[in-house]
């Protein structure tokens, strides 16, 4: 509990330090180049009241963090729509690219490293980890780029750009994703597969495989059974340590495919200097990976006695 | 003179012993710190040069990789944007291993409530996104190579305490710490002698890693817009300029991204190699990739010199025979403690 506060107010106070420290005047900023105009001179005083500009650092933070402590995310400066209807409408090509990815990446990362681990130092080893350490080296949106080159443009297979909804037309869906969820579970293969590889060595030369051997069970049971399946608890954490790295890639390949998602509205944001929905999407994503790596950590210790 | 005959042949002794994976990272490492420094030995075409009869053509003998959009030659572009992603790779990763290391390291060492507070810092500073951040920075401070180095020199510095503290935490319980401790010594000599030597194997392991997610990290950020501006040259920029021009001359934007690919791959492969020789035992070898192995020799016992070649130079021999007292952990490498 202690630590989740710090934990918010430690996010919370490098949000409003990123936002507020800038060089020169934040409200000029917030108004952009209008600001200068003659007409605009009482909406720069106004706003510079409202943010409390002139009294001490701690004072502005308390009166920007007591709206978002209350839920009020605000409205978007260029709109005029409340943030977070915003955040929920550019939200699901995210999260369903995110997770599409999660749920194909972890099977996959999982065969490949039990194999790997399995047949050390054969071509087949040493291909997975080849591969593997590629993976983590290309930049996702290249990846992305020379895909919709060779699929999208060339040969035409797939749809270039655009997300169409599961609920409206499921086959648009998946044409739609398969290439964006492709790009990003080759990055998270590659991340999921070291750790699975080195997790399994480790506990294939571990006493209880060893008796297990013994013992005369299958080869294939004391693999799988035996020695992935410990090692595979902490995958969770893994899974949960790699959700910012995740969401980092997501917004880039997103841009690639033109899905339209959490990532590009931060763009345009960021172009418009739209703050409030900046601070917004940072603020939801940020909490979001630190609820779910605290659910992690509950999982992970039902998971694995050893822990508790 | 003769100092200089010995270091020389100790340099050929060590390129005997290295193997091939060793000898190409160096030989890497050579080539891009001569691309940063001195990029006009490299090549002797003007990378800024503006070409109207030129304008995205193939590869020739004038220009190897072919020219972009303004009839540049891409490979000299490329050899002059190491400069900017070689600062932006060490600076970032220097800072995180000069502050986090003694930082974690101390924090891990003492405990307490000290500790618990910048752990908690640490952890919910790794909860933010790279790229979001970034962006959250680049949108009110504008960017520049120094915003880059200052947003990734803070992710890495967490990165790098979690690392250093959990090792720290770990020596902390072992008999040769608790033996300095008696012996009373004072604090600073232990940390100096005993802790920090033996602490800093996985942090060695993890600032290569760093160094690769730097210029992935640029090559992603120039991608959205957010990074180094033109006229400077870096890596990224050339990817973000190549992205249209991907079916008139695909040499053109496969080499950009090839050479971020290659690069980051060597200093991640770089890793792999510095925690396999770290680790006298290799037992925990898993922990990270061990890079292939080129000769038939049996995994189990490799001869010292590689290990010894392959870590970091000692000038002062006496602290390493003290330090050799003290048995390095090797902690599980580059993936720096996800669960807490």
């Amino acid at each position: 509990m202690a630590r989740g506060l710090l934990v918010v107010w430690w996010v919370s106070a490098l949000v409003f330090l990123a936002l507020r420290l800038t060089p020169g005047n934040p409200a000029l900023l917030l108004l952009g180049p209008e600001a200068r105009r003659p007409g605009v001179a009482h909406q720069l005083v106004l706003l510079e009241r409202q943010l409390g500009l002139g009294r001490p650092i701690p004072v502005q933070y308390w009166l920007w963090l007591k709206p978002l402590l209350e839920g009020k995310f605000g409205n978007s400066d260029l709109s005029g729509r409340p943030v977070v209807s915003l955040i929920g409408g550019a939200a699901p090509p995210t999260l369903w690219l995110i997770g599409l990815s999660v749920l194909l990446s972890v099977p996959i990362a999982i065969g490949l490293g039990v194999v790997a681990a399995r047949f050390r130092s054969s071509v087949l080893d040493r291909g997975v980890r080849f591969v593997s350490t590629l993976g983590l080296a290309v930049p996702p949106f290249w990846l992305g780029l020379l895909l919709l080159l060779g699929l999208a443009v060339d040969a035409a297979v797939l749809p270039a750009n655009g997300y169409v909804s599961p609920l409206t037309n499921f086959g648009g869906f998946i044409t739609h994703m398969v290439m964006p969820v492709t790009t990003l579970t080759l990055y998270l293969v590659a991340v999921l597969t070291r750790f699975v590889y080195s997790e399994v060595t480790e506990s294939l030369a571990a006493d209880y495989v060893r008796t297990a051997r013994a013992m005369g069970l299958s080869e294939m049971k004391v693999v799988f059974w035996n020695a992935a399946r410990n090692a595979l608890i902490p995958m969770v954490s893994i899974l949960a340590a790699s959700l910012g790295p995740l969401v980092g890639g997501a917004v880039l390949v997103e841009q690639v495919f033109g899905l339209g998602g959490l990532g590009e509205l931060l763009l345009n944001s960021v172009v418009d200097r739209d703050y409030a929905v900046v601070q917004g999407i940072v603020i939801f994503l940020t909490i979001g990976i630190i609820v779910l790596q605290g659910l992690a950590d509950v999982l992970y210790r039902r998971l694995d006695p050893r822990v508790r | 003179m003769t100092r200089a005959l010995v270091h020389l042949r100790r340099a050929m002794h060590w390129a005997r012993h290295a193997g091939p994976a060793r000898l190409v990272l160096v030989a890497a490492a050579i080539l891009g710190i001569v691309a940063a420094v001195r990029p006009e030995l490299l090549t002797s075409q003007d990378p800024n040069a503006i070409n109207a009869h030129a304008i995205l053509v193939g590869p020739s003998w004038s220009h190897w990789l072919g020219t972009d959009e303004e009839g540049s030659d891409v490979l000299a572009r490329i050899i002059y944007g190491t400069r900017l992603d070689l600062l932006l790779a060490v600076g970032s990763a220097g800072i995180a291993g000069l502050v986090g290391f003694p930082l974690g390291a101390l924090a891990g060492y003492r405990g307490g409530v000290t500790d618990y507070v910048l752990q908690s810092f640490a952890i919910s500073t790794l909860a933010f996104p790279l790229i979001l951040f970034a962006v959250l920075i680049v949108a009110s401070f504008g960017a520049s190579l120094l915003t880059l180095i200052g947003i990734l020199a803070f992710l890495f510095t967490a990165q790098v305490f979690t690392v250093a503290r959990a090792q720290a935490k770990a020596l902390r319980e072992r008999e040769f710490i608790t033996a300095a401790t008696v012996s009373g010594i004072r604090t600073t000599h232990l940390l100096r002698r005993h802790l920090f030597p033996n602490a800093r194997g996985p942090v060695l392991v993890l600032l290569p890693q760093l160094m690769a997610t730097a210029i992935i990290a640029e090559a992603g950020l120039s991608y959205l817009g957010l990074g180094v501006q033109p006229p400077s040259i870096t890596w990224g920029t050339i990817l973000e300029a190549s992205e249209n021009y991907y079916q008139q001359q695909p040499y053109y934007a496969v080499a950009a991204g090839l050479v971020v690919t290659v690069s980051a791959g060597l200093l991640m492969f770089a890793g792999d190699v510095i925690s396999e020789s770290l680790d006298p035992r290799r037992r925990r070898a898993a922990a990270a990739w061990p890079p292939p192995r080129a000769s038939t020799a049996p995994s189990g016992a490799r001869p010292a010199p590689a290990t010894k070649a392959a870590g970091p130079p000692s000038p002062t021999s006496p602290t390493r025979g003290a330090a050799s007292l003290s048995p390095v952990i090797a902690g599980p490498g580059g993936e720096g403690g996800g669960s807490s």
